[in-house]
């Protein structure tokens, strides 16, 4: 049984901080099941780029800074039903803690109020999860002594410990271990009004996550486990990340399980639930670190790694649905009370935008991740971390060679982003195993993975790879890489490399459709393509959240548009993408780190109809089907004039549209920006600037989009820039205009003509009511004609 | 060393031999166990098969000597795909326990090309050899499999499990000592009998419950057991738990069938009928019962697999007969399935209670 | 403090206990009805019907009884049974087996009005008691027929009973 209150919901969107995570495929699926299970939908969001669509689930889409009072107001004008925060990451429950007692009977769907107060307040999070007898790392603040050594003797060495002084600010944290170092601490001077806080120490624990469901009827399931390569005290984002989590046996697993779904019940979560450990193999002690009660990057990361649907389950557990009764799609029922089995390895490793090295520590500093699958963990680190076009792993080992044995031993005492390297460097001057686990909190078995590899490199180096050992190395996910390129020249490559669903093998597993698939060893190949005509999208690596999020968008709307046209969408790249789960299951996604795709042979080159490739610079240009997706540059005048306008302009060889044209034009000392103004040009302006296009397209024949700049001045259009292929502006093309330019692209790429003696209405024809308007380049609104005038006569009112 | 996996059907899969070198043949089970290689390596239910564990890169969390389910080693061969030399508790490694145990093994196998060619084509016998020919495959063919499994693995001695709780006898036919640690943790005072002790022999123990425990094979080959049950089933409450609930169920009326998907995997979710909760448990077993004869046997449906909607667990509507197609000790898999014997006590405190109130009012 | 004795998985438990217990000791339960005490005691009867409906598909009926009328533990001035008028049941009494169900079994004089209530509403064939918790202290000659816990309290202490329904939670703390 569903809630039965609740119609109306406001979601709490995304704010565009790159300190939060991409979480757009995840509010896309969480939109559109309730959407199609009839709830009516509003939404606040800082940038609509992240909804992936033009607003079409929603009510009312708010386009405003994404704050507890903009939540309030809201509240108060339209009273939904219910407010859910799972999709807005931590800001949305922060929101949540703030809104307590102030939104009468709107209900808060998902993380309950204590729950979202907890993840913030660590003295409450302390106190439930003590007063629930779950493990956590127990915390005294104090100026009494008594109570201070009491403290001590009950929790016993290793203690990190600190002085908080009256003004607020506190000392570093000191590492104790023994007497000694307790009483050279205690020993110092002194300050009036200081307090002592002390609690266990946890440095050097491994750390593992555990993601449970949870419905209104207390029913949990594990829907995956993550454990982090790099030890407690790297941010969990900057390490390398294993699911599932391969080190733990039985007692350990079923222990963490067992303490995620009672922390759950504890705050009476409904949704999901992702719970942090700290966990000592020495010792067997295990500590609560903090949980997330919403959706997250270790939620994406787990939906993908193990094809479970939990965005789309999460919104319907938050609405009361039954964990055992839950729909994909109106009317397509699944169970979702399965704990989903893998059979193979899925590992997430964070990337960062420069090539240098960083150091390593409690805050997050990496800018996106690349996410491989395999089933060894030599696999997996081949395609990731020790993949060398991702990394440049061979220019760091080159640098790490010339350093001493203390240097080297530096880095290692100190974590940077470069640690696996460093530890192989390490294990070729035979460093020894143990020891550099026990300094590093990294475990054994990969340092033996790192063993493996370096001992196969070796191989490789000295030539002898045969029919004996190739396959051996194939299955550890040795490519043509790096200082392996030898094995390109054997032909065994191809014959040994196949394409695996990441789908799981299980009994309970059948309901998850989805054609994803990545590159391995192994003996059968699992690809199934259909019948249709394929357009094969080739995907970069992006190293920024803003990046993510228009790539997100584009690779959407393109497979959609691709599908829509009778096509099949082939997606390849070495970052997979996170499909909404309605394209997931229409297009065939390729996770191919190292590129082999094109030498496997396996997808028929005469199906293949067009290769849409996003990356900057494309890798060969001898075919004539790759299609550049990405600008490039052909003309830059520097030239500024009052007005402009940005035209967006799809052509066929012979002739174009222009169905989206921004418009930017100070006034006041305030420069904004109107898209979709097609409808207010002159017919004067639309001729002098569908003159210049074809002037500047005059000499080319192929299908292509292209970007133009003009400025006004002096009353004439002058031509300022010329882009060949995609910009930024694509988002605000898409977003406000009715007529979408990607789907135009593929309808041409299809071999559709737009015909010859278009009269100038239907080049710039678009039948927009609502505009996108940004000031100051703040901010979008989505408005009509009426609220447009309105919000540009308050820029002159404000000035006035 | 190069190995080969073989199937009846002449399918061979390629890979690296580890553990004992010898030639090895059994029925052949797919496990999706996530943990607990040990429990499965050492559980008797597993006498006379081969597991191919599906699970990556097995052996990092380390070899547990606390998770025996029973003294001995019982399958006859382990198939993995990746393996970890090293573990994170510096224990012995996956690959040295399983030789010490002298059990043959063989890695770097496309486990998933084998749990799907098993999927498709059913659960049959193989072999792990160092060649692969003709010859070798009418070998697999022509070798019938014990019937007499759960005749090798009872415990042929009677033994006790002391406590100061309920006096429980164990019917021995594959147990899990797993069972034993649940009850221990209950204050049972245990008593573990063979398969084929009398139904005198059990009286004389005076038990407050029997167990009838997991076990391999088929239960149609125990006749003379089913028989006992419909004996003791009216003195005694009795608790079924794998082999031993498909046995109950024969012996009140109903009929078993084999699963269209074997189950073995350590959590796959069961339904309670009546109150909606859903556990995850372990599961290892290949028969279900016919919903068809249900209507017509004394027994109530008490648990689902949410899965596939076959039958889980059994309550006789009158008389104090409990049993569960699952293995609520878990070992390995998630604990949801305890109260299985909290369940079983509750019930014989309730028959001693209705007993007190008679001879009270007689 | 409130101490939690029982969490919501143990209540959940015992009552599907005490429904199989029902289906055991009652060859059929065709004639069965189920009367719950208000205000907790009705939640019990609703949550055993749903258990049996789900197990036998058979829904028997329920009905809510309201004994304030009835209590014998209040004030001499208040009570006055002759001139109450007993709320309808709502069902068919006559011949069935009634179960009666309460939250707490405690001194027994609330059963024993419940009973009084039955009576002059129709001649049952049979009354039982099913309750979640008995804590002791009888006060007269009643014993539950089905009891989710037996509690051992001090007279001194308070049992306090929290259901989903009307609590938001299922538990039962002492206090």
């Amino acid at each position: 049984m569903e809630l039965d209150d609740v119609h109306s919901i406001l979601i709490i969107g995304p704010t565009s901080s790159d300190k939060n995570v991409d979480l757009s495929t995840a509010l896309y699926d969480t939109v559109d099941i309730l959407h199609q299970l009839g709830y009516k939908l509003s939404i606040i969001v800082e940038n609509p780029t992240s909804l992936l669509s033009s607003g079409t689930f929603y009510d009312k889409t708010v386009v405003e800074k994404v704050t507890g009072d903009n939540v309030l107001k809201y509240v108060q004008k339209y009273h939904p039903d219910s407010i859910l925060p799972t999709v807005g990451d931590r800001n949305a429950l922060g929101i949540v803690s703030s809104l307590n007692g102030k939104i009468g009977e709107t209900k808060i769907l998902g993380p309950s109020f204590a729950a979202s107060l907890a993840t913030f307040k660590r003295e409450l999070f302390i106190k439930k999860l003590t007063h629930a007898n779950l493990p956590v790392i127990k915390f005294v603040s104090s100026d009494d002594e008594k109570e201070i050594y009491s403290f001590i003797r009950s929790i016993g060495f290793p203690i990190i410990a600190r002085r908080r002084y009256s003004n607020r600010h506190s000392s570093g944290w000191t590492n104790i271990n023994n007497l000694f170092e307790l009483d050279n601490f205690m020993a110092m001077e002194d300050i009036s009004d200081t307090k002592i806080e002390i609690e266990r120490s946890i440095r050097g624990f491994s750390e593992y996550s555990f993601t449970i469901l949870r419905d209104r009827y207390d029913n949990s399931s594990l829907v995956g486990t993550i454990e982090d390569i790099e030890p407690i005290g790297i941010h969990h984002l900057d390490s390398n990340l294993i699911s599932p989590a391969v080190s733990l046996n039985d007692s350990k697993l079923q222990r963490l399980r067992n303490f995620s779904i009672k922390l759950a019940r504890t705050f009476n979560i409904v949704g999901v639930c992702t719970v942090h450990f700290a966990y000592n193999h020495a010792t067997n002690e295990s500590y609560i670190t903090e949980f997330i009660p919403r959706l997250s990057e270790e939620t994406k990361f787990l939906e993908y790694a193990t094809s479970y649907p939990v965005a789309t389950a999460v919104a319907q557990l938050c609405l009361g649905y039954h964990l055992d009764k839950l729909q994909l799609d109106a009317g397509n029922y699944f169970n979702g009370a399965t704990e989903p089995f893998v059979d193979h390895i899925t590992s997430r490793f964070p990337q960062w935008s420069t090539n240098g090295q960083r150091y390593l520590g409690p805050s997050k500093t990496s800018n996106s991740s690349i996410v491989v699958n395999g089933f060894s963990l030599e696999e997996v680190l081949n395609k990731g971390a020790l993949n060398d076009k991702l990394n440049n792993n061979f220019n760091r080992y080159n640098e790490l060679r010339k350093l001493d044995d203390d240097e080297l031993f530096e880095k290692i005492i100190h974590p940077t982003n470069w640690m696996l390297d460093v530890l192989s460097e390490a294990m070729r001057r035979n460093f020894e195993k143990p020891v550099l686990s026990e300094i590093t909190g990294i475990n054994m078995p990969y340092l033996t993975a790192l063993q493996n590899i370096i001992d196969n490199s070796l191989i490789i180096r000295e030539g002898e790879i045969d029919g004996s050992n190739v396959e051996h190395m194939v299955n550890m996910g040795v490519k043509g890489v790096g200082h392996s390129k030898l094995l390109l020249d054997s032909p065994d490559i191809v014959t040994k490399t196949v394409v695996k669903n990441k789908q799981a093998v299980s009994v309970a597993n059948n309901d998850f459709i989805n054609h994803n698939y990545f590159v391995t060893g192994g003996i059968s190949n699992e690809l199934q393509l259909s019948d249709r005509m394929k357009i094969i999208v080739r995907t970069p690596i992006i190293t920024s959240k803003t990046d993510i999020m228009i790539r997100q968008f584009v690779l959407f709307q393109l497979a959609k548009s691709i599908d829509q046209n009778g096509l099949e969408p082939i997606i390849i790249g070495r970052e997979p993408w996170n499909a909404p789960l309605s394209m997931r299951r229409k297009v065939v996604e390729i996770d191919d780190p190292h590129m082999e795709m094109k030498n496997l042979g396996l997808i028929k080159n005469d199906s293949v109809l067009n290769i849409i490739d996003l990356s900057k610079n494309l890798i060969e240009t001898d075919d004539k089907r790759v299609f550049q997706f990405s600008a490039q540059e052909l003309k830059n005048l520097k030239l500024t004039g009052g007005t402009s306008v940005r035209v967006m302009v799809v052509s066929d060889g012979e002739n174009f549209l222009a169905p989206s044209v921004i418009y930017q034009a100070k006034r006041d000392g305030h420069l904004y920006e109107i898209s979709s103004v097609n409808q207010f040009m002159t017919v004067e302006d639309r001729a002098n600037i569908s003159r210049l296009i074809k002037q500047e397209l005059e000499d080319d024949s192929k299908v292509d989009i292209y970007n133009f700049e003009l400025v006004k001045s002096n009353d004439h259009w002058l031509m300022t820039k010329k882009y060949r292929g995609m910009t930024n502006d694509i988002i605000r093309h898409e977003l406000a205009s009715s007529v979408h330019v990607i789907d135009t692209l593929v309808k041409l790429l299809l071999g559709n003509k737009i015909g010859d003696d278009l009269t100038l209405e239907k080049v710039f024809d678009n039948f927009d009511d609502k505009y996108l308007l940004t000031i100051d380049s703040k901010r979008y609104q989505l408005l009509d004609e009426e609220e447009t005038k309105i919000e540009l006569s308050k820029l002159r009112k404000n000035e006035n | 060393m190069k190995r080969y996996l073989i199937l009846e059907d002449g399918t061979v899969f390629p890979g690296d031999g580890f553990g004992s070198s010898i030639i090895t043949t059994g029925q052949l089970v797919i496990s999706n166990n996530r943990t607990g290689i040990e429990q499965s390596v050492t559980d008797p239910n597993t006498e006379g098969q081969i597991i191919a564990f599906t699970i990556p890169s097995v052996g990092n969390s380390g070899i547990n000597r606390d998770f025996y389910e029973s003294i001995n080693s019982q399958c006859k061969g382990v198939v993995i795909g990746s393996s970890s030399a090293s573990t994170v508790n510096n224990s012995i490694s996956f690959e040295e326990w399983i030789t010490s145990l002298k059990i043959p093994g063989i890695k770097n196998v496309d486990v998933r090309a084998l749990s799907k060619h098993i999927a498709e084509h059913g659960e049959m016998k193989a072999s792990i050899m160092d060649t692969h020919d003709e010859h070798a495959i009418d070998q697999i063919k022509a070798l019938v499999l014990p019937p007499d499994l759960v005749k090798r693995v009872s415990t042929r001695q009677s033994y006790p499990n002391p406590n100061m709780g309920l006096k429980i006898v164990i019917v021995d036919l594959g147990l899990k000592y797993s069972i034993l640690r649940q009850l221990s943790y209950r204050d049972c005072n245990s008593i573990i009998v063979n398969y084929n002790a009398t139904i005198e022999e059990i009286k004389n123990l005076h038990p407050d419950g029997i167990i009838f425990s997991n076990g391999p094979g088929d239960p149609k080959d125990l006749p003379k057991t089913i028989e006992r049950i419909q004996t003791l089933q009216k003195d005694y409450p009795i608790l079924g738990i794998g082999l031993g609930s498909l046995l109950i169920a024969l012996a009140n009326d109903c009929q078993i069938i084999p699963l269209p998907q074997p189950h073995h995997e350590s959590s796959l979710a069961v339904k309670e009928v009546a109150s909606g909760k859903i556990d995850f448990v372990n599961h290892n077993h290949s028969y279900t019962l016919d919903q068809k004869y249900i209507g017509g046997s004394d027994f109530i449906v008490t648990n689902i697999c949410v899965a596939d909607g076959t039958i889980e667990g059994i309550r006789h509507e009158y008389l104090p007969i409990m049993g569960v197609l699952f293995e609520p000790e878990a070992a390995p898999g998630p604990t949801d399935g305890y109260y299985v014997f909290d369940e079983f006590i509750d019930l014989i405190e309730s028959v001693k209670q209705q007993e007190g109130i008679r001879s009270q009012w007689n | 403090m409130a101490k939690e004795i029982i969490d919501g998985q143990t209540m959940t438990r015992a009552l599907t206990r005490i429904t199989y217990e029902i289906i055991e000791r009652n060859k059929g339960i065709e004639d069965l009805v189920l009367v719950g005490i208000k205000t907790r005691g009705v939640f019990v009867a609703h949550r055993i019907e749903s258990r049996l409906k789900q197990l036998e598909n058979i829904s028997i009926p329920v009905a809510e009884l309201d004994i304030t009328p009835y209590r014998d533990d209040q004030t001499h001035e208040e009570k006055d049974i002759s001139k109450v008028d007993a709320q309808p049941l709502g069902i068919d009494i006559n011949n069935k087996h009634v179960i009666l169900t309460d939250d707490v079994l405690y001194t027994g004089r609330t059963i024993r009005a419940a009973m009084d209530a039955l009576m002059s509403a129709g001649r049952p064939k049979k009354i039982s008691l099913a309750v979640l918790v008995d804590r002791g202290h009888r006060e007269l000659p009643i014993r539950a027929d089905f009891v989710g816990k037996n509690i051992p309290t001090s007279q001194r202490e308070k049992i306090k009973v929290s259901m989903k329904e009307i609590d938001g939670e299922d538990k039962i703390e002492i206090e």
